[in-house]
């Protein structure tokens, strides 16, 4: 590990490839801050025009984003009192109120110092975690990876929301976009209606980006807010040092860390649920807990410590087994597919420079946070607020567009774009949730190909398939997570 | 918030069954097509589609129960619906517009016609954010990274440059 770590290093820091991860912090870092866009909205635009660019350029900028958009919707939470993204709501019930305290800098200054230091820690944790999780996963065959690929959309489950129906329906959208094209065992063509187009299945990039990308820009157009933020919020003055007080926070960025490390990893969970987590248990153990909610800085730190810790631990299970823990996970795993990456030994043993990249990538740009997302620098992107949102909307679609068509450079494309779009917008509208919808098509081609193999392995017995002790762990493992719901509403009946 | 134009109150529900029967209808043709592929290239989208067409029924009840029992989903389906249909027409619009005449000037009406439509008149300001936008875009994809864009009738123009 640490050789592949010392090999990466000098690719990581090639000079296109650190600037690469400059672009990508200072976009999270605008993306974050504009309310209505996530980072996974950023990295559905961002992937497309990363098609056919070096993987550890594209990666860099994908880190980047994931670390700088984590603390840009901080911004907005604490300065307007809408939170960025859904990850920093936790960030509002104190951060705002220091900014009508008068305090807007030194909240933003305990945002951003916390939100590095978890993203640092998760990066470690990612590092660590991520090479021993791999060497268990060479024990799997066929069988093993077909329920692996069953667990990981058990995992659905937890990324549901409250509608049961609603996420399976989702995850079966998704499993059958993903049958389309040539049943590579065999040669038929499947859903492709003759469009030679279709024949090697729907773009991931396109779906992707349609799904996550159009969407937010229809609701732009539909508030049509033709109004930005005022100028003079964002003239912020020095209002002392969080780092000076570094003792007094590193309690509760030690336990929000860990907090939010834990529940980055758990498939399906994660983004607000590690902020929301972090700061109650901050509040819980705080000597005057009624404060919490009144302007206490502890509960910012708490709040985006959480948020930046699951960062990349999300991304553990993601690389090492292919199972994403969380949506944003989930967008990346087909960012690293779309690059012909596919997550597991292979990925370890084949492009370790990559792999290993990758996870320095996310250290670098959690470091690199501290400098672009300074006070200085959120005065500068801060100003992206006072632009109009009905003038961001065309914007994000002609970079949506542009990358879009220089996939395949087939205007095809951009009608699957528009298709797939308002799709993703009626699904998003119906409250039916999208992350499963992208779990059902990365792994539907895995279970599918997986499952013939096993059975032609063992001559067609279903009882293969639950013949060796991991098989039979990750299936009891499967049936644990899809039962946890229907456990958790009886209990809460009862 | 405006509120005038706003859809019905009941209008989510509405969308609810609809969207359920259009799903069912959806993965009984899904079944139907892949009935005819051979032996194992059918039975993977055959359960999928079975799964799909199962569960659109479950939704599809569950809300014509609730309208029954005067629970309908609230809310609205679209928050604005005209503005939402000056949306989904400038998007097809703007993507027929691509196709024909490439990506230069579509983007530049886009960017400044789009927010128009809503009631934004501040002209130069989405002139401005659009020009900038199309130039960016061009700099880093054309010059930069020598990516291709859709064939566009101002190409002559950039060559004369070169």
């Amino acid at each position: 590990m640490i050789d592949a770590l010392i090999h990466a290093l000098p690719l990581v820091f090639a000079p296109m490839n650190f600037l690469a991860m400059v672009i990508g912090v200072v976009a999270g870092l605008v993306v974050g801050c504009l309310p209505g866009l996530t980072v996974v909205t950023g990295l559905a635009v961002l992937i497309p025009l990363t098609f056919g660019l070096d993987p550890l350029f594209a990666l860099g900028m994908m880190a980047g984003m994931y670390n700088g958009g984590s603390y840009g919707g901080a911004i907005p939470a604490i300065l307007m009192r809408v939170p960025g993204t859904p990850a920093s709501v936790a960030t509002v019930l104190d951060g705002y109120k220091m900014t009508q305290n008068g305090q807007a800098a030194y909240a933003l200054q305990v945002a951003l110092l916390s939100g590095v230091i978890g993203s640092v820690l998760s990066s470690l944790a990612l590092i660590v975690l991520s090479p021993p999780l791999v060497s268990f996963s060479l024990l799997f065959g066929p069988i093993e990876y077909f329920w692996l690929g069953i667990l990981g959309l058990a995992t659905v489950s937890s990324l549901l929301g409250d509608d049961l129906p609603k996420g399976l329906i989702a995850c079966g959208i998704g499993l059958l976009i993903g049958a389309v094209g040539q049943d590579i065992s065999n040669g038929t063509e499947r859903f492709t209606f003759g469009q030679l187009e279709l024949l090697d299945g729907f773009s991931a990039i396109v779906l992707l980006t349609g799904l996550f990308a159009v969407p937010p820009v229809l609701q732009m157009v539909e508030e049509a807010v033709k109004t930005g933020m005022s100028g003079d919020k964002l003239k912020l003055h020095a209002q002392g040092s969080a780092l000076r007080q570094w003792r007094y926070f590193t309690p509760v960025w030690l336990r929000s860390s860990v907090i939010g490390i834990i529940i980055g990893i758990l498939p399906g969970a994660g983004g607000s649920m590690s902020s929301f987590l972090a700061y109650n248990e901050a509040k819980r153990v705080a000597r005057k807990p009624e404060t919490f909610g009144h302007g206490n800085p502890e509960g910012v730190a708490a709040s985006e410590c959480g948020n930046g810790a699951d960062n990349a631990a999300s991304l553990i299970p993601a690389l090492a087994l292919g199972i994403p823990g969380s949506g944003v996970a989930a967008v990346i795993l087909g960012g690293l597919l779309v690059h012909g990456l596919r997550p597991g030994p292979q990925l370890f043993r084949e492009h370790p420079d990559i792999v290993y990249g990758f996870m320095l990538q996310f250290l670098v740009t959690s470091l690199m946070l501290a400098v672009l997302g300074g006070l200085a620098a959120t005065r500068i992107f801060g100003q992206v607020l006072r632009l109009p949102r009905i003038v961001l909307a065309p914007v994000i679609l002609l970079f949506v567009t542009i990358g879009v068509y220089s996939v395949n450079n087939a205007v095809f494309d951009l009608w699957v774009l528009l298709g797939v779009g308002v799709v993703g917008y009626v699904l998003e509208r119906l409250d039916y949730p999208s992350a499963p919808i992208v779990l059902g098509l990365l792994l539907g081609p895995m279970i599918e190909s997986q499952l013939r193999l096993a059975l032609t392995i063992s001559g067609g017995r279903t009882a293969a398939l639950v013949s060796t002790p991991i098989a039979i762990t990750l299936a009891l493992l499967s049936a644990a997570i899809l039962l946890t719901p229907a456990w958790r509403k009886l209990r809460s009946a009862a | 918030m405006e509120v005038s134009g706003a859809s019905a109150p009941t209008s989510r529900s509405l969308a609810e069954i609809v969207f359920a029967i259009l799903l069912i209808a959806g993965a009984a043709a899904v079944i139907f097509t892949a009935s005819g592929y051979p032996g194992e290239s059918a039975t993977y989208p055959v359960v999928i589609g079975a799964a799909l067409a199962g569960l659109g029924c479950w939704v599809l009840v569950r809300e014509v129960l609730r309208r029954l029992q005067g629970h309908a989903t609230p809310g609205s389906f679209a928050e604005h619906a005209p503005r939402l249909a000056i949306g989904l027409v400038a998007l097809v619009l703007y993507v027929l517009a691509v196709s024909l005449v490439g990506f230069i000037l579509p983007s530049v009406a886009l960017g400044v016609l789009l927010p128009a439509s809503v009631g934004f008149r501040r002209w130069g300001l989405s002139f401005v954010v659009a020009v900038i936008s199309v130039v960016s875009i061009l700099l880093i994809f054309v010059l930069a990274l020598e990516r291709p864009i859709p064939p566009d009738i101002l190409s002559p123009l950039g060559r004369l440059f070169r």
